[in-house]
């Protein structure tokens, strides 16, 4: 089994006559201007690529760890039918984040691959802090 | 199936769904993926769509297929049912069975149209998850 990719995205939606996956803003940072917040919406986007032809259904396990503390673990069934592809599409609602640092979604497979991703969240009031005590040099 | 379009029961007639503009994406398109795209966004395969489930879509493509089409608008249902066969579930395998079962033969482009659909039909997993009280100490 192979992870195609894994993202995080603001939301994400298949189209009912196309069945084609749209992927809306993608998420590769989180501006806080202050902490602790909750990230009211997200959605983890994974496509799984099986190595067989045949339909197969594995379970797998995501999990998400906020600055290394885990925050949610959950089973997802995955089915490949006759067929090498599979998506998981996840939305999460109201994503505690304490402190700036890491967040990460990690959906392993048993016997087979991991998808994972993590962004930063940043504290913008820290950082402008750090610029303003760090002035450009003329 | 009847050709005209019945008040009671699932059943559309042909010339219901052989609509100006499903008749010009039939007559103008060059390629199967073309005709595909074009064809999911018409109006006679949302109004398919609508008005019949899956297992009454392959029916009437079935029954359409049966009977030898006279002239080429005769094809524009067929190419319609088939476009709407592309929203069925991925994990249907019943019924992907009997898709692959049509013969398609008197459709110029319904084997590629079928390939492409099968193709697209990727299964996904979809789950909504909300993470209760998310900062309570």
């Amino acid at each position: 089994m192979r992870v195609q990719f894994a993202l995080c995205a603001q939301t994400a939606s298949v189209d009912r006559s196309s069945n084609r996956l749209s992927i809306f803003n993608v998420i590769d940072h989180f501006p806080a201007s202050t902490l602790p917040i909750v990230i009211p919406a997200l959605t983890f986007v994974s496509i799984l690529e099986s190595d067989k032809d045949e339909s197969t259904n594995v379970k797998g396990i995501l999990e998400l760890i906020v600055n290394k503390a885990l925050v949610a673990r959950l089973e997802l069934p995955i089915t490949f039918v006759s067929g090498r592809l599979a998506r998981v599409v996840v939305n999460f609602q109201g994503i505690p984040v304490r402190e700036a640092g890491p967040v990460t979604f990690r959906l392993a497979i048993p016997n087979g691959a991991t998808a994972e991703t993590t962004f930063q969240v940043v504290n913008l009031a820290q950082s402008e802090a750090i610029q303003v005590a760090q002035p450009l040099k003329a | 199936m009847d050709t005209t379009n019945q008040a009671s029961g699932p059943a559309i007639g042909p010339r219901a769904i052989a609509t100006a503009s499903a008749n010009e994406a039939v007559l103008i398109a060059n390629t199967p993926a073309f005709l595909l795209d074009r064809l999911r966004k018409d109006v006679a395969v949302q109004y398919v769509l609508d008005s019949m489930t899956p297992p009454e879509i392959v029916g009437a493509l079935r029954e359409a297929l049966a009977r030898p089409a006279k002239e080429a608008s005769d094809l524009v249902p067929r190419y319609v049912y088939l476009t709407a066969l592309s929203t069925i579930d991925p994990q249907d395998q019943e019924l992907w069975k009997q898709i692959a079962s049509l013969d398609l033969s008197q459709l110029e482009w319904g084997e590629a149209m079928r390939r492409l659909i099968r193709a697209e039909a990727v299964p996904t997993t979809t789950l909504d998850f909300a993470l209760s009280s998310p900062l309570r100490p």
